[in-house]
């Protein structure tokens, strides 16, 4: 039953890549397929929820065929032959011995981390007090409004793992329902699709050599890694946002609809993971209004920031109109200066970014020294990767500073546990930035050439 | 890339693999992966740890059950929990001990008394979902407490609340509060 559930997500996932994004390369179509497909399903089973109908297996499968019929139909109303399937020239990948060798590290990492994630049973306590607990009440109690809600609770703290926004829980939710014993199947399909996608995403623009490289670098980032065998709500929403802003680049270059669309579709999908990507929303108004200057387009802009406004309005009245709390519950609402709470932030990012290492490997490392050598084409032609990847961080650690931290103990303790785990977010981006940048495109960018020939 | 010199290049790559330089990239990629695994701390905890240690340890531990798996990794609270599990039913609802009882420097059962473990309402109820639990310390504020079904005794404590005398006197035990 397992099997179905991931057919029905992958299936639902690929017609609709098919549908909308042609200029997708077989790896990202692929890659994309489960991570838009679980979107679509956990949307869907909480809109039936909203208007009575049992979330269930039946349910389920039943939206799930809804879906893939819509799908097959709009396929074949645009193009009688979109729902074949075949290997384009693009796809084909110039095989290197390096890049034998590093596909065979990253299979040798990914086969260790999912052994271990189907292993052991969800057992963080962030998930076994939250999303975990969630899903199971939503597979069993048929309604995302579960008797979680029914019990006491002593503080906000407390509550607060239950009112994130549902994509994780229903995703465990969805396996459950198909009989799954471990729910992280979820995790690890999202994460093997996410290197996937990122490795197409990044031969666009660079050799397969480099793009499986940067792949192994950025799909081995120690933190990060240890969080596909997790059972949490980061590497999920770090996965939705990175890509979504790397087909958000891709269309500000190109202005494919495919790669709009498939931005938008990711960071509502965001949205529905964590509200903390609100900050991302707030950093595609900075590249949005960048791009306004230099081309005028607003409409699509707009479309995309009230959609992703939506998700994130749409989970958030559910939760203050049945539970009375939000998410919004633990920051301060106002401005305020006070510098040694910004000075104890800011150098805790720091320490955690580029202090040992241990967290994120080279990462942050490789990304300064490739900003400093950059830095001459990124002032000129302002490149708005940058702008977005340094002003949402700028963003997401300013609004660790606006959290009240009364109710977690100490501020080192809450940024040890939470803020280093945003941080994911940084790193897909990160290791994109070093494998575009002009220099890299320069030097590297023809790399498989030079070794085929 | 004009057309002329894309199709030198394809007509360039279809002529085979040069091993030359193939193997000299390779070579400094992998030495490049084998240092950064080697000599940072975090890509060799992955290395070692996380996948190496993790393998060898699935490996010889593929007997283990769900709640055996919980049990390796939270010991006697889990334990506990499964006890529960296992004699009662899924409707039940169950009033625990108070948190004085659960974690007592003197209790029978050492409890977790770190992050989670049986004194953590919500932790113990992922265990025992859909079961339904009411803790002492909160069995004012809490709805179930109405239609408590199941006990959990612990050293002494909880006896009070059963409408009959068991036969034995567990130091931990769950029971219906009805005969």
């Amino acid at each position: 039953m397992t099997i179905l559930a991931l057919f029905l997500s992958l299936t639902v996932g690929f017609l609709s890549i098919q549908f909308f994004a042609k200029a997708f390369n077989i790896y990202e179509k692929i890659g994309f397929s489960f991570i838009l497909g679980i979107f679509y399903q956990s949307f869907l089973l909480f809109l039936i929820s909203l208007v009575g109908i049992p979330v269930s297996l039946s349910s389920s499968i039943i939206i799930s065929t809804l879906l893939i019929a819509v799908f097959l139909f709009l396929n074949f109303r645009a193009d009688k032959k979109a729902y074949q399937f075949s290997f384009q020239e693009q796809d084909k990948v110039k095989t290197t011995f390096g890049w034998f060798l590093m596909v065979g590290v990253a299979t040798y990492l990914i086969y260790g981390a999912a052994t271990k994630c189907l292993f052991w049973p969800i057992a963080e306590y962030d998930s076994m007090t939250g999303y975990d607990l969630m899903a199971k009440m939503i597979a069993k109690e048929g309604s995302f409004n579960t008797s979680i809600f029914q019990y006491p609770f002593s503080n906000a703290y407390e509550i607060a793992r239950f009112i994130y926004p549902p994509l994780v829980a229903s995703g465990f939710a969805y396996f459950y329902l198909f009989g799954a014993l471990n729910a992280k199947i979820y995790t690890l399909c999202l994460f093997v699709s996410f290197v996937l996608a990122f490795y197409g995403l990044l031969r666009k623009k660079t050799s397969d050599t480099v793009s499986i490289f940067i792949t192994l670098l950025m799909l081995v980032t120690p933190e990060m890694f240890s969080h596909v065998s997790l059972g949490l709500t980061n590497l999920p929403n770090a996965i939705y946002t990175s890509l979504s802003f790397i087909c958000l680049f891709y269309w500000l270059e190109s202005r494919s609809n495919s790669y709009y669309i498939a931005s938008l579709l990711l960071m509502a999908a965001s949205m529905w993971s964590r509200s903390d990507s609100i900050v991302f929303v707030a950093g595609y108004g900075l590249v949005f209004l960048f791009d306004y200057f230099k081309t005028k387009e607003w409409l699509k802009p707009l479309i995309y920031v009230v959609s992703c406004f939506f998700v994130f309005m749409i989970w958030n009245l559910f939760i203050k109109i049945n539970v009375g709390a939000n998410s919004s519950d633990f920051f301060v609402k106002y401005l305020f200066w006070d510098g040694v709470k910004f000075g104890q932030i800011f150098s805790k990012a720091f320490d955690l970014m580029l202090g040992s290492g241990t967290l994120y490997g080279i990462t942050f490392y490789v990304f300064v020294i490739f900003l400093a050598l950059n830095i001459v084409d990124i002032v000129r032609k302002i490149d708005l990767l940058v702008v977005f990847t340094v002003s949402t961080w700028l963003l997401y650690t300013f609004l660790f500073y606006q959290i009240d931290y009364g109710f977690a103990g100490s501020i080192e303790a809450y940024l040890n546990a939470s803020y280093k785990r945003g941080l994911f977010n940084f790193v897909p981006l990160a290791w994109f930035f070093v494998a575009v940048s002009p220099m890299s495109s320069k030097w590297l960018g023809k790399l498989d050439l030079w070794l085929l020939r | 890339m004009g057309k002329k010199q894309k199709a030198q290049d394809q007509v360039s790559v279809k002529k085979g693999i040069p091993v030359v330089k193939n193997l000299l990239v390779a070579a400094v990629l992998g030495v490049f992966i084998f240092t950064v695994f080697r000599e940072n701390s975090g890509y060799n905890w992955v290395w070692q740890s996380l996948i190496g240690e993790n393998l060898k340890f699935v490996a010889r531990s593929s007997h283990l059950n769900e709640s055996q798996k919980y049990q390796a990794k939270f010991g006697i609270d889990a334990a506990a929990l499964d006890y529960v599990k296992q004699n009662t039913p899924e409707n039940a609802v169950i009033l625990m001990p108070p948190t004085a009882i659960l974690m007592a420097d003197s209790a029978s059962f050492q409890f977790k008394k770190d992050l989670g473990g049986i004194k953590v309402r919500n932790w113990a109820l992922d265990i025992l979902y859909p079961r339904k639990l009411v803790y002492f310390d909160e069995k004012e504020k809490n709805k179930y407490a109405g239609s408590i079904s199941h006990v959990v005794v612990m050293d002494g404590w909880g006896f009070e609340y059963l409408n009959y005398k068991p036969e034995t006197r567990n130091n931990f035990d769950v029971l219906a509060i009805k005969n």
